[in-house]
């Protein structure tokens, strides 16, 4: 079977500096995978380099068989990647950036799903504010729904869960757990919620000053968390001190 | 980037100021960015030098011409202009020092308890700098009318005096206007602002809808208005009524028009920044953001050629001046979306090809029309093609 993402021997420098190294990865379709690590680690940096962002100094990326490095269009038309809420335009309305995401993945117009989903968030007396006018959660809010937007086969989300009130990170992660659950898109998300982590993720990367550390699926976390001694935050936290 | 960006500053002193130290750190960052492209910065440094060698010469061309008219003014009216080179150095002083007082009451540093006084200070100090750097050119440019002009008239101490004076009365004023107030975030402001709640139906075109509301929160910033009130400056002594509110009326379109269309270049980048990471059609993109550039760049001609006719020339030299004005934005613009995706020397790409495209019209004149149509398509091309 064809992995839905596949890095191999990614490096990425950013003005000299190697942030990232000998990265290897890979996720099939369905999973709901969870990138973790210190700060600095590199997770952004990875994402970025994943959506074409970052360009590989070695390495390649490849969605759906596609290496991003080469056919970036294509490769683009199966992910949604979330860009951060502090670059979201001030001068432009949670509308104005669903449509514009819309029309440039070729999408008519904003799907249904995606409007229910901003009705879930309790986003939808905001939706013709100013993002400017906006809280850092609605805008949050927004670049979650940016990068859900059409349901892509490659969803990459950074640290989503922040600056989210309970009721809407409660939507997020029941969406999240359906569209994985359906088997045709997969989640590969940046975050430092190792409750969310433990009772939602079945894949785990951990990412230290720029390396794989550790890189579990649902089996080998299984077979690692077997004995029981210590839940999977421990596991983490005692990996990463060492 | 990070690395480089960050050449580790002093943490500022306990009771130092941390403003002093925040621009200490980035001006160190900048020159040791430009220590590590030793190729570039000597290309700018080299460009600089020829665009200030190249006014001063040209400053000089003018001062022979008409220092005697100059140094006419000065004798004749020296109370209008003075107060005039006051309202002029005033307006430079401004804008940076409210920009100051609004970061001091919001800024990234506002909450340090150091804050309002330590902004106050280095404000006081930018100020003093203007003003001492404004005082020395004003008295070389009153010197160098005074040697130019000796044959003529004589000017006495009492007429190039001002040029030392008038800038430190500037600056002394300033504090008085840039008071902090008790009221909520100051509306006299110098940075964009957005509009009031935009309309809930999807826009046709939401880059063109973006670049309007981009215009219209810059439209009536500080820096227009103080902009605006020099434009007065321009109208000439004696002038009736009829000749000031033409003056304003030009002065104000132009200043607007200039607002719209560094409002359409600038969200052209913006929102290739915004989408970098979709599938977005280049010619999807350029159809979308080139709508209202092209009204923009189209807007110029019918108004330069109603100022030129007006100023009295021939309406067949005004069209030609209007369309070579309409072709300059055209490149512009095309070289904007041509480098959208590596908008770091944009302005620097920009003025090459303009440069280019005058020298070339320079050199063959009639090859002019040739030489931007090829410019032009080889431009279009590149904003055609993905991003590398």
């Amino acid at each position: 079977m064809t992995a839905l993402l596949q890095v191999t021997d990614l490096s990425v420098a950013l003005a000299g500096r190697t942030v990232l190294q000998e990265v290897e990865l890979s996720l099939g379709s369905g999973e709901l995978a969870a990138l973790i690590g210190p700060n600095g680690s590199g997770k952004s940096t990875l994402l970025a380099a994943m959506a074409g962002l970052q360009p590989a100094t070695r390495g390649e990326i490849l969605i759906s068989g596609c290496p991003v490095a080469s056919r970036k269009r294509e490769a683009r038309e199966q992910l949604g990647y979330m860009v951060a809420q502090d670059r979201l335009p001030g001068l432009l309305t949670p509308r104005h950036c669903l449509t514009l995401f819309s029309h440039s993945r070729g999408l008519g117009s904003v799907p249904d799903s995606t409007w229910q989903q901003a009705e879930d968030f309790g986003l939808t007396p905001w939706l013709d504010e100013w993002l400017a006018a906006c809280s850092l959660g609605t805008r949050q809010k927004v670049s979650v729904l940016l990068a859900l937007l059409g349901a892509p086969p490659l969803i990459l989300l950074d640290e989503p869960l922040n600056g989210l009130d309970p009721v809407s990170a409660l939507a997020l992660k029941r969406w999240l757990v359906e569209l994985t659950g359906s088997g045709r898109t997969t989640v590969l998300m940046a975050t430092h919620d190792m409750a969310v982590v433990a009772s939602l993720n079945d894949h785990v990367i951990v990412l230290l000053d720029g390396r794989i550390l550790l890189d579990w699926d649902r089996a080998r976390m299984a077979r690692e968390l077997a004995d029981g001694e210590q839940g999977l935050e421990a596991r983490i936290a005692s990996v990463l001190s060492d | 980037m990070l690395a480089a960006m960050s050449p580790v500053p002093a943490s500022p002193k306990p009771g130092g100021n941390p403003v002093f130290a925040a621009r200490r750190a980035a001006w160190s960052n900048i020159i040791s960015e430009a220590a590590t492209r030793p190729a570039l910065t000597t290309l700018i440094a080299a460009l600089c030098l020829g665009c200030a060698a190249l006014s001063l010469a040209g400053l000089h061309a003018l001062l022979l011409q008409h220092a005697g008219t100059v140094s006419g003014w000065l004798i004749e009216r020296p109370a209008v202009i003075w107060v005039a080179v006051f309202l002029l150095c005033l307006a430079v002083q401004v804008p940076p020092a409210r920009r100051d007082a609004a970061a001091a009451r919001s800024g990234w540093l506002s909450a340090l308890p150091q804050m309002p006084r330590a902004m106050h200070r280095w404000s006081r100090w930018r100020s003093f700098g203007l003003a001492v750097t404004q005082a020395v050119v004003l008295s070389t440019a009153v010197l160098a009318v005074h040697r130019m002009a000796a044959g003529s008239r004589e000017l006495v101490a009492w007429h190039w005096l001002p040029a030392v004076l008038v800038p430190l009365l500037a600056w002394q004023v300033l504090p008085l206007l840039t008071r902090p107030r008790n009221r909520v975030c100051g509306r006299a402001r110098s940075r964009p602002r957005a509009p009031r709640r935009a309309a809930s139906v999807e826009p046709t075109s939401i880059l063109a809808s973006w670049q309007w509301a981009d215009f219209r929160s810059r439209c009536w910033t500080g820096g227009v208005r103080w902009s605006l009130g020099l434009v007065v400056v321009l109208v000439p002594a004696g002038a009736g009524l009829l000749q000031v509110g033409a003056t304003l009326v030009v002065g104000l379109l132009s200043l607007q028009w200039l607002q719209l269309w560094s409002s359409c270049l600038r969200v052209i980048v913006q929102a290739t920044a915004l989408t970098a990471a979709l599938p977005t059609r280049p010619r999807t993109f350029l159809h979308e953001s080139s709508r209202l550039l092209l009204l923009a760049a189209a807007l110029p001609v019918p108004f330069v050629c109603a100022v030129l006719a007006a100023a009295g020339l021939p309406a067949i030299a005004a069209l030609v001046v209007a369309v070579v004005v309409f072709a300059a934005l055209i490149l512009q613009g095309a070289t904007v979306l041509a480098w959208r995706h590596r908008p770091r020397y944009l302005n620097l790409r920009s003025a090459a090809v303009l440069l280019v495209w005058g020298l070339f019209s320079q050199a063959l004149p009639f090859a002019a029309p040739l030489a931007w149509v090829i410019m032009v398509v080889w431009l279009l091309r590149r904003a055609g093609k993905e991003a590398s």
